[in-house]
């Protein structure tokens, strides 16, 4: 089954947009009389580790390539936006967001896998909900979104900002903007209990402190767009594998005075084989030696359809 | 009872009606520093001028202990952004003294929860209760003798006109409730926002280039600080409009670690007091470090005298280490510790840009600002401020 298919099984949901083209602006046409028909789409995410949906508070085994090898879950949230249905053309569609007040502003939205089992918010949002119109539904093969923040809202006052932008818990500082990705945990939490998480951010981003917006875009954006190319959102969920994403680390090791697991800086050599298995080069540069590029693991395992 | 928030033109004919005695309500209009969010404010206990008076001759009076000894303010000094000169509390009976440090009341409009650790504490409506009955220990002395106290308001002719302008509509307003709800409302004007930090974030350049780099170090991935103490508050806790969630945060900073099992002083176990979780052991709420300078001792129970042995001794090691006596052990080590508390090496001059940045969050028109002083003249106000 494909996402042309799922429009006809949702009628009951369908909306019907006439004459949006004074205020959206969403076609070339002079018409004021465009009439359009969209329909709801659904975008199912889960976090897992292996096949098992993970579970906020939970100790997970065999994770990491480190010889102890489990690890506590305390939080798991991430940033999507600008998420676009592909085409057997490869033509894109972008999937227009439910305003929700809650969970989704603008173009993005905020994925939480966390309960508040340690921190963070009781509440739970595994979806990401839009629409397009039926015309668009046609010929659907994949889908592709980015994870993060786009440069021109990441910056923006967190506190006057609209849910789920001002989520306290996702903010950095106004230089370095949101965090994309927060995953809290513990390596070997029953012995050597090392603070490890991922933390993934802009970089690089010049102002005149970080106290203050940049100007410009960061010299690392880290923000990685994800494409699956075969992708059902009637019958699929997007996986996000904590497995795949901490493959290549050992979870029960952090290097001295660096931060505690990878929080994206360039100096941080936690970040070697994490930021590559989420779709992004990383530049590792420890100050004494010349930079060295990490590039991209492809295909990456990470973001998975199931 | 017509509900005034904000704005202007609230003094319609509807709340005269309202009123019944002809007065006209006042909203207390707040003054949002630049870059805050609005507050949240309860809809049972809209802010009105007269309410904000009430409260603060109610907050500053010793009449409001039982023994005529203390009232909020003697815990909560305004020469030190509203917290006290002492390590722990001491209740009004001298003798019982509290666990805990008093907490600054800065910004407590933003708070999305009250107390060091206690996660049934929601508004402070409920705070200022459990200062006025609490029992172990004494606070002030309200439990079995909250009629005693309220009579002396009752029969008092300027706490009679201060009362029924503040709950006009309200038939009897000597009760627990409405001085709650007064005390409340005084202490969400206790609004923090112009600090030479925010002076600089708003472009003006009073910053000294010490605090600057402080400032970076500060929300730095090198110290972290900011995981816990970030955004407008300098805490993560923080309730405002706009918010889709309740957002309230407790960590385990590592200041502990009794037997090496991560225990914590059985008078000071955080939130685990309140859920017997194991992995809630040692967890407080990351208080606001706005004015940080001017509330030393640190910690909930007091127990770091100044913020550079906060910086140094505590958190650049990932945790305290006590080496003898009943409180022995090495925090740094405490299994429950937050997950981002690594530590980190910092130079002498390191330490002393992060500590000309703490001093930048000093707001002198909060400790200074007379409208929020003791009406009564007893709390003597910072030598600063003469100046």
């Amino acid at each position: 089954m494909n996402i042309a298919r799922i429009s006809a099984t949702l009628t009951a949901s369908m909306v019907v947009v006439a004459g949006l083209a004074s205020c959206g602006g969403n076609s070339s046409s002079s018409s004021a009389t465009v009439t359009a028909q969209s329909t709801d789409v659904s975008i199912k995410f889960a976090a897992r580790v292996g096949s098992q949906t993970l579970s906020c508070g939970e100790t997970y085994s065999s994770i990491g390539n480190g010889v102890a090898d489990t690890f506590l879950v305390n939080d798991f949230r991430m940033f999507i936006s600008n998420v676009a249905l592909v085409h057997e053309d490869a033509t894109e569609t972008a999937l227009s967001l439910t305003q929700d007040g809650v969970w989704q502003s603008d173009s993005v939205a905020l994925l939480d896998f966390e309960n508040g089992c340690a921190n963070g918010t009781s509440e739970t949002n595994n979806q990401i909900l839009g629409s397009v119109e039926l015309d668009n539904l046609n010929d659907v093969k994949g889908i592709c979104f980015t994870v993060g923040v786009p440069f021109e809202l990441n910056h923006l006052d967190t506190a006057t900002s609209a849910s789920p932008l001002n989520t306290s818990g996702m903010f950095w500082a106004w230089q370095g903007g949101h965090k994309f990705i927060r995953i809290d945990g513990v390596g070997d939490p029953s012995n050597l209990a090392v603070g490890f998480n991922l933390h993934l951010g802009s970089t690089g981003c010049v102002s005149d402190g970080s106290t203050s917006a940049p100007t410009n875009e960061c010299q690392y954006a880290n923000t990685p767009r994800i494409c699956l190319a075969e992708f059902d959102a009637d019958t699929q969920t997007v996986g996000v594998q904590l497995d795949a994403m901490l493959q290549g680390t050992d979870i029960s090791v952090n290097t001295a005075s660096t931060p505690p697991g990878c929080m994206s800086g360039n100096f941080d050599p936690e970040c070697i084989s994490i930021i590559p298995r989420i779709g992004l080069d990383f530049t590792h540069d420890d100050g004494v030696n010349p930079a060295v590029v990490y590039p991209a693991l492809e295909p990456q395992t990470t973001f998975v359809a199931f | 009872m017509v509900i005034v928030v904000t704005g202007c033109g609230g003094s319609s004919n509807g709340s005269r009606e309202a009123a019944g005695q002809g007065t006209e309500i006042q909203p207390y209009v707040l003054a949002v520093p630049k870059g805050f969010p609005a507050p949240t404010i309860p809809s049972t206990n809209p802010m009105t001028l007269a309410k904000v008076e009430l409260g603060r001759h109610l907050f500053y009076d010793r009449q409001l202990s039982i023994n005529e000894t203390k009232s909020c303010a003697d815990c909560h000094l305004q020469s030190r952004a509203f917290t006290e000169d002492a390590k722990t509390s001491i209740g009004i009976t001298e003798l019982e003294i509290h666990a805990r440090n008093a907490m600054s009341l800065t910004n407590v409009i933003y708070n999305a929860g009250f107390n060091w650790a206690n996660p049934n504490t929601l508004s402070l409506e409920d705070q200022a209760f459990g200062v006025l009955f609490n029992e172990t220990p004494v606070e002030l002395g309200w439990s079995d003798n909250e009629s005693v106290i309220l009579d002396r308001f009752r029969h008092s002719g300027v706490y009679q006109t201060l009362f029924s302008n503040a709950f006009p509509d309200i038939e009897d307003p000597f009760t627990v409730e409405q001085v709650t709800q007064a005390i409340a409302t005084f202490e969400r004007t206790l609004i923090s926002g112009n600090s030479d930090f925010d002076k600089h974030s708003q472009g003006d350049d009073v910053l000294s280039d010490s605090a600057k780099r402080g400032s970076d170090l500060f929300f730095s991935e090198r110290l972290e600080c900011f995981h816990c103490h970030g955004g407008f508050n300098f805490s993560q806790s923080v309730d405002h409009e706009g918010l889709a969630f309740q957002q309230l945060e407790f960590h385990n900073n590592g200041l502990y670690n009794l037997n090496q099992q991560g225990g914590y002083p059985l008078d000071n176990t955080g939130l685990w007091e309140f859920t017997a979780v194991d992995s809630d052991m040692g967890r407080f709420r990351a208080p606001s470090l706005r004015n940080i300078a001017l509330t030393s001792p640190y910690m909930h129970d007091g127990s770091i005298a100044t913020l550079r042995e906060v910086v140094v001794d505590h958190y650049a090691r990932g945790g305290r280490l006590i080496t003898e006596g009943e409180h022995a052990g090495d925090g740094s080590k405490n299994p429950f510790k937050s997950s981002l508390l690594a530590g980190f090496v910092l130079t002498e001059q390191e330490t002393e840009d992060l500590l000309a940045f703490f001093e930048s969050l000093t707001d002198w028109t909060l400790v200074c600002n007379p409208d929020l002083s003791d009406p009564f003249g007893n709390i003597v106000m910072h030598e600063a401020c003469a100046q």
